[in-house]
């Protein structure tokens, strides 16, 4: 993969091809000061002896320097001095030289630079044109804490962290079995960000692991830095206000959509890693309906369901009843309605597009604040919407209710991602409701739902398994069945992983 | 093209909309219509229509408690349609109909014009539907009773519409008499229609002004159901009695699940009280020998309320003649209600469409003669009740 990146035309960003590893050491170190600028991080060292010399490389803060101190230098050393001839080959390093690290031997420049930027301790002998990798990864990173975006009452407390390896690890811990594979790729020209789809074999959907592994591997990003980049460039071909891939922080989500047959995408520097193919109805659904009981869990994603639509069509359909449908109103709901709206100077929509757009900015602005100046602006906040704009007569107390409650639906959502596509879909509805009434909020939700059964994740229908139906699916979905009532799922793991 | 056509049809829908679109401060939210015989052969029409500042829940809205709950609005026209055509002319805001809990009409206007240009306009109209309920106002107009101030709902057709929800009041009726009732008695089974009717309880006093709710006393805007009104075709030609009211909702099946009935005890010792529940009704007309036989069969049970016979409870003795005396009263009720309706030549139990329905060939032999055939009519009743419960004692105190 990275060598017919290679071959491709350089670019300047690129490393120079016609370089190679030559017979000398100090000229080989050279070569790689000059490739890298000579920084200030790159550490090299030559070991001279009478017939030989061997030399190390290492750039600074990307490996584990005790090591080096203790497991590298010292049995190379021994080596060299005791074998002080011509032969050597990596199978006597492997053989002889105790070193409790991966070692892969390469004749290419190239990959050697890679390999030294992505912490690996470079060894190369006089007079040999191969190179040796040391594989020794090891740099600071940010402790395993409960994810931030997605908490939960019940359930494992760690989350994802900014290290692929860790992260890996994580899921090891959590399906130990062998059939669980991770195949890596590089991502981006200039990043060459490591990315890694991880899949239980057997039991994941070959076609989607191969359209995965497929788009990853034709992805042109000149840069990725979070999987949100990845996703964008990885989606099915067209527009959608949808997420396709679900994003997600916590290693257990991630495992047991390993043992649905979904693969999870991971990325070096992210928390967040990507499970595919999704469903629409898998936004609905937490780790932690698992965990709780099934009456409460089926319950729980029924409220999810009814936050959503609330979140969705409230202030529209708020809008389309009082000013089309006032019959559809109960007659006394009616009398304090009208007596709100008393003297106001808006119509209701533009009422319900401001309140909705302060909201927005306050949320907004609430994410992005610098934290010591949170409580100023909640403060702020809940007197405008709540308080003031009220008693000024600028908008009725009912649309600050409508208003309130679709917000704090918004939030009922496991998926940070969704929500935010109800958000927007939420303002065109308004539009909608406001010209046609409760046909326009008929109409536009006719046309989203069209759009869903067409969208596509990884190849799969976004909308399984409603459309297309399938019955015995339904176990898993709007509802929780018992999970000793869901012998599908153990019956075929028992199959494929006996 | 794509993005052109997309764009387009975008700039559609929303140049389109708010075309009929209406903002609740623009709308006047009738509740009920009263219809009177204006001078001249006139009609006038009296819109109650809420004001909402008046009846805020809460804070909002601004508008002083003072003000009145509803207002009304009187306009007259050569008929009803143009009456209310004429409205708009004065009114401010769109008359809105949808949520007429009530439409009453004076008992002069329907004695003398009948309903037939009332119901026309009211069921061809979009916006009014026909499940609000219909009233004869008895001696009074219905703007009289529209501008009553009641005392304990916002407006007197609010307080009428709840009348009619009571449980247990005497006419025990189930949710009232609607303008589709209506229709169907007059038109689809070809009975004579009957519809409720409602008085002021203290017909001098005026209550008009809010100042009246300040009155401890709340008989002078309290409202009263009467007993039901009965009409030839579209005229009212006369008022049941709430006894006769009562028999035609038994026998009509329009009984709400409990009423309160009162019986006398022979010899005028006292009365009996009850309610009376679960009531299972069977009438049929039936044609025997050419004579129309009309058999009416009541079972149901019986709460005792109140009791100042001299009858011994606690023995099986005292309860079965207190079910005699009771089933005999009852009896004596229905078969006088009956006899009334005869007497009426009116034909509001509906008799000349179920046998219709049950004897099809029978009736095609007698339907010429049907005035005949009704009037020679006998009765036969049949009624079985069983106290269910003397109530919390069980003889009284004299025993």
């Amino acid at each position: 993969m990275r060598r017919k990146r290679s071959k491709q035309a350089s670019p300047p960003y690129h490393t120079d091809d016609s370089l190679v590893i030559s017979k000398d050491v100090e000229q080989n170190i050279n070569q790689i000061k000059q490739s890298l600028g000579d920084p200030f991080d790159l550490i090299s060292k030559i070991y001279s002896f009478n017939h030989t010399a061997f030399a190390l490389c290492y750039i600074d803060g990307l490996i584990r320097t005790e090591d080096i101190e203790l497991n590298v230098i010292p049995p190379l050393m021994n080596w060299f001095k005791e074998n002080d001839s011509r032969n050597h080959s990596i199978k006597d390093f492997q053989q002889h030289i105790q070193i409790p690290k991966n070692m892969k031997v390469t004749t290419d420049y190239s990959e050697l630079l890679a390999a030294l930027l992505r912490g690996n301790i470079i060894l190369l002998v006089q007079k040999g044109t191969e190179g040796y990798l040391i594989s020794d990864q090891y740099w600071q990173t940010r402790a395993i804490e409960e994810p931030s975006s997605q908490t939960m009452v019940r359930g494992p407390r760690e989350g994802f962290v900014e290290t692929l390896s860790i992260n890996s690890t994580l899921i090891r811990r959590r399906i130990s079995n062998p059939k669980l594979r991770f195949k890596s790729f590089i991502v981006g020209k200039v990043t060459q960000t490591s990315v890694i789809v991880t899949y239980i074999e057997g039991l994941v959907n070959e076609e989607a692991l191969k359209i995965a592994c497929q788009r990853i591997n034709d992805c042109k990003a000149r840069e990725v830095f979070e999987t949100g980049m990845l996703e964008e460039m990885i989606e099915d071909k067209g527009y959608t206000p949808f997420p396709t891939l679900i994003d997600t922080e916590r290693p257990d989500v991630v495992s047991s959509a390993l043992v649905e047959g979904k693969l999870a995408i991971m990325m070096e520097g992210t928390p967040f890693a990507l499970i595919g193919p999704a469903t629409l109805n898998s936004y609905f659904q937490t780790a932690e309906d698992y965990y709780n009981r099934f009456d409460l869990s089926t319950f729980l994603r029924l409220i999810r369901l009814i936050a959503f639509w609330i979140a969705f069509a409230l202030p529209a359909s708020f809008v389309a009843l009082t000013t089309f449908h006032q019959e559809l109103i109960p007659t006394d709901l009616l009398i304090s309605l009208a007596a709100q709206r008393e003297g106001l100077p808006f119509p209701a929509l533009v009422e319900a597009l401001i309140m909705e757009t302060v909201f927005e900015i306050l949320r907004e602005a609430g994410l992005r604040m610098p934290r010591p100046i949170g409580p100023a602006v909640s403060i702020v906040g809940a007197i405008v919407i709540g308080d003031a704009a009220v008693s000024a007569g600028l908008v009725s107390p009912a649309i600050v209710i409508v208003v309130s409650l679709t917000a704090i639906s918004s939030f009922a959502n496991p998926y940070y991602s969704i929500a935010g596509s109800v958000r927007m879909l939420r303002f065109i509805l308004m539009i909608f409701a406001a010209s046609a009434g409760i046909f326009g909020v008929f109409i536009f939700t006719m046309i989203i739902c069209i759009h869903l059964v067409s969208l596509k994740s990884l190849g799969q229908p976004y909308m399984a398994p409603f459309a297309p139906f399938s019955l015995k699916k339904q176990k898993d979905t709007l509802l929780r069945f018992p999970l000793w009532w869901s012998k599908r799922k153990n019956r075929r793991n028992g199959e494929i992983l006996k | 093209m794509k993005f052109y056509s997309a764009l387009l049809l975008a700039i559609l829908v929303i140049l389109g909309g708010c075309s009929r679109q209406e903002e609740l401060n623009e709308l006047l939210i009738l509740t009920g219509i009263g219809v009177d015989l204006g001078e001249n052969d006139t009609v006038k029409v009296t819109f109650q229509a809420v004001n909402p500042q008046a009846q805020a829940g809460g804070e909002a809205g601004g508008g002083s408690a003072s003000q009145a709950q509803s207002y009304t609005f009187e306009s007259e026209g050569e008929d009803m349609i143009e009456a209310v055509f004429k409205a708009r002319n004065f009114l401010s805001r769109k008359l809105f109909f949808a949520h007429i809990s009530s439409l009453l009409i004076s008992e002069e206007f329907a004695r003398e014009r009948g309903i037939k240009e009332i119901s026309d306009f009211v069921e061809r109209h979009y916006d009014i539907r026909d499940n609000y309920l219909l009233f004869i106002t008895k001696d009074e107009t219905a703007s009289t009773i529209l501008k009553t101030f009641t005392p304990l709902d916002n407006s007197s057709t609010k307080n009428i519409e709840n009348l009619t929800k009571v449980r247990g009041g005497t006419l025990g009726i189930k949710n009232g008499t609607k303008l589709e009732d209506f229709i169907r008695a007059r038109y689809g089974e070809d009975r004579d229609p009957v519809v409720m009717g409602v008085e002021k309880v203290d017909k001098q006093a005026s209550s008009t002004k809010t100042e009246s709710l300040n009155d401890i006393e709340g008989n002078k805007g309290a409202l009263r159901l009467t007993g039901l009104a009965l009409f030839d075709k579209d005229y009212l030609v006369n008022w049941l009695s709430y006894k006769d009211s009562n028999a035609l909702i038994m026998i009509t099946k329009k009984l709400d699940d409990v009423i309160s009935y009162t019986v006398k005890c022979p010899d005028d010792q006292g009365t009996i009280g009850f309610l009376l529940k679960e009531i299972e009704i069977k009438a049929e007309p039936k044609i025997v020998n050419e004579q129309l036989n009309y058999s009416v069969q009541l079972k149901g049970n019986i709460n005792l309320q109140g009791l100042s016979c001299n009858l011994k409870l606690s023995t099986e003795q005292g309860v079965n003649e207190l079910q005699t005396i009771i089933n005999e009263d009852i009896e004596t009720d229905l078969r006088t209600a009956l006899t009334n309706a005869i007497a009426s030549q009116l034909d509001y139990f509906g008799i000349k469409n179920q046998l219709s329905r049950n004897q099809p060939d029978e009736w095609e032999k007698v339907k010429d003669d049907w005035s005949n055939l009704y009037e020679n009519m006998s009765i036969n009743t049949d009624v079985n009740i069983y106290l269910e419960s003397p109530g919390s004692r069980v003889n009284n105190n004299e025993e």
